[in-house]
């Protein structure tokens, strides 16, 4: 097992320093001087062993619990999927109706925040700009409140031995980004990592709106998304 | 044409990165840990994570190898996406018009871009959390290659097709900042008569959100399609005086007038995604005194 855990690290290492020196030839990079102290550098070297032994410890668990590289390769995408962090992880919000709409009430868009220094040329517009921003939130606000929000149609295709899931044809509100449909499907289909293809073709940006590739991909008024318990499309 | 691909391939942004105090080794000054880069425009930020790593791991309380933590960059405490290329996090970031930094340049300053490396068990609420590095970030940029292919073309044929060679060679030519070969794959996918152009806007304010509309080339009446024509759909409110936009788009640090045509400007200004990047900047009171905009 140990032998294991060396060869894993060794690929590790060596994957890293070829990147790393394809780097130097990115473009010209000026190391910055940077002076280290002797007692920095003591203090650093206690974290690393800790962390290191850390890691190591929980890789052993894991190892014993499943045998692991492919646990280890999907991970990404499981945290593709749920990199929303708690926002998307209270999946007792995502429910389907009868009807086959996927409801996503209380589940907010996530909103970047504006950098402060930005957000100051808010206060130095010009009188029409600012009358016009106003009358646009206030519109988005009204927006935000109607109950029949603009709801666009998905359809969703197993690929390979994945199962169907019912409905297949869903209606989800257009301004979710595409990682609430990762999570849904991940809830309903009770599995820990799922890949999902637009038009069998390609997988979108998580962070993009449904309701912006519905109306660039739709076919016949829905969306269709091929999905995958491995990578089906490389 | 091809001089304005070689300066959109080759801007470059001087990026300042700083660590989070709250992440440094009690005693280690904010200042002592800093990197100053000169950063491609058109390129991934973690595509540097391995040097910037390098370079600051030192001074950290936890190893950021380790790979329960995830890694980020925030600008004034907000988080960067950093799946958009560098320079368009720039412009819509710090929603600076191109001639406002221009004033305030003289000969003896320098622009710097200051950011901030965080890392933290779970990555921010919105960001892309990147667990396998390079493998990932080629991974996603492939998909999007593909999804511009897919608007572009209607079909994701022409990139599914390329040769393992080719599409080897094709990521390559980016990490090697290699114009020559990246744009002769470039031209295998993209068509002389689009379907559809492949464009994201990038609004800041009043707040930040990021758009992906259908753009053809030409509309109903066969004229070329322009900014103002989309705009004019997209946000209606602003557009309403005819021949007064309060905003400017700005691309590769630049401006574009709103006239420009669309599939035109695509052409010289696409990124290295496949994707033509604008950020819309919001003209201050100041600037439009100054352009002779007003009533």
């Amino acid at each position: 097992m140990s032998r294991v855990l060396e060869s894993e690290s060794d690929n590790d290492d060596s994957g890293q320093s070829t990147y790393a020196s394809s780097l130097n030839d990115l473009s010209k990079v000026q190391p910055p001087k940077l002076s280290r102290e002797q007692t920095t550098g003591s203090i650093n070297t206690s974290y690393l062993v800790q962390n290191k032994l850390e890691q190591f410890s929980r890789r052993l668990s894991m190892l014993g619990l499943a045998s692991s590289q492919e646990d280890d390769e999907q991970i990404s995408q499981a945290k593709d999927s749920d990199y929303n962090g708690p926002t998307y992880d209270s999946n007792e919000s995502i429910k389907t109706t009868q009807s086959g709409s996927i409801e996503t009430d209380g589940i907010v868009v996530p909103k970047q925040k504006i950098p402060m220094t930005t957000s100051l040329i808010l206060k130095k517009l010009p009188k029409a700009t600012e009358v016009a921003i106003e009358r646009i939130q206030r519109e988005e606000g009204e927006a935000d409140k109607s109950p029949d929000k603009i709801k666009v149609q998905v359809k969703f295709q197993p690929i390979g031995s994945i199962p169907q899931i019912t409905p297949s044809v869903c209606r989800i509100s257009a301004v979710q980004p595409f990682s609430l449909i990762l999570s849904f499907l991940l809830k309903k289909l009770k599995i820990q990592h799922v890949y999902c293809y637009i038009n069998n073709s390609f997988a979108p940006n998580p962070q993009q709106t449904v309701g912006d590739l519905w109306s660039q991909f739709k076919v016949d008024d829905a969306l269709i998304i091929g999905y995958c318990g491995s990578v089906a499309f490389g | 044409m091809d001089e304005i691909r070689n300066l959109v391939w080759n801007g470059a942004i001087n990026v300042k990165l700083t660590v989070k105090s709250t992440l440094l080794i009690a005693g280690v000054k904010k200042e002592r840990c800093s990197l100053n880069i000169r950063i491609p425009r058109d390129i991934y930020l973690p595509m540097y994570l391995p040097f910037m790593k390098n370079q600051v791991k030192d001074y950290l309380k936890a190893d950021i190898d380790d790979r329960e933590l995830f890694v980020w960059f925030e600008y004034e405490n907000v988080p960067l996406y950093w799946n958009y290329p560098v320079g368009v996090l720039f412009d819509s970031m710090t929603s600076l018009i191109p001639s406002g930094r221009k004033r305030g340049d003289t000969s003896s300053s320098i622009n710097m871009w200051t950011i901030e490396l965080a890392y933290g068990p779970q990555a921010p609420s919105g960001v892309l959390p990147i667990v396998k590095g390079q493998e990932q970030i080629q991974g996603y940029w492939m998909h999007q290659w593909k999804q511009v292919c897919f608007i572009l073309n209607g079909s994701a044929k022409q990139m599914m097709s390329l040769a393992m060679y080719d599409s080897k060679k094709f990521w390559e030519s980016v990490i090697k900042r290699d114009r020559k070969s990246f744009e002769f794959i470039a031209t295998k996918i993209i068509p002389a008569k689009p379907r559809h152009i492949p464009v994201v806007i990038h609004q800041s304010l009043p707040e930040m959100q990021i758009m992906q509309p259908v753009i053809s080339a030409f509309q109903a009446d066969q004229h070329e399609e322009t900014f103002m024509d989309v705009l004019t759909h997209l946000l209606p409110v602003l557009f309403e005086k005819k021949g007064r936009a309060p905003i400017k788009i700005v691309c590769s640090g630049i401006e574009i007038p709103l006239e420009a045509h669309i599939y035109e400007t695509y052409l010289r200004f696409f990124s290295f995604d496949g994707f033509l990047h604008i950020s819309l900047c919001l003209l201050t009171a100041n600037e439009v005194a100054i352009e002779g905009l007003e009533n």
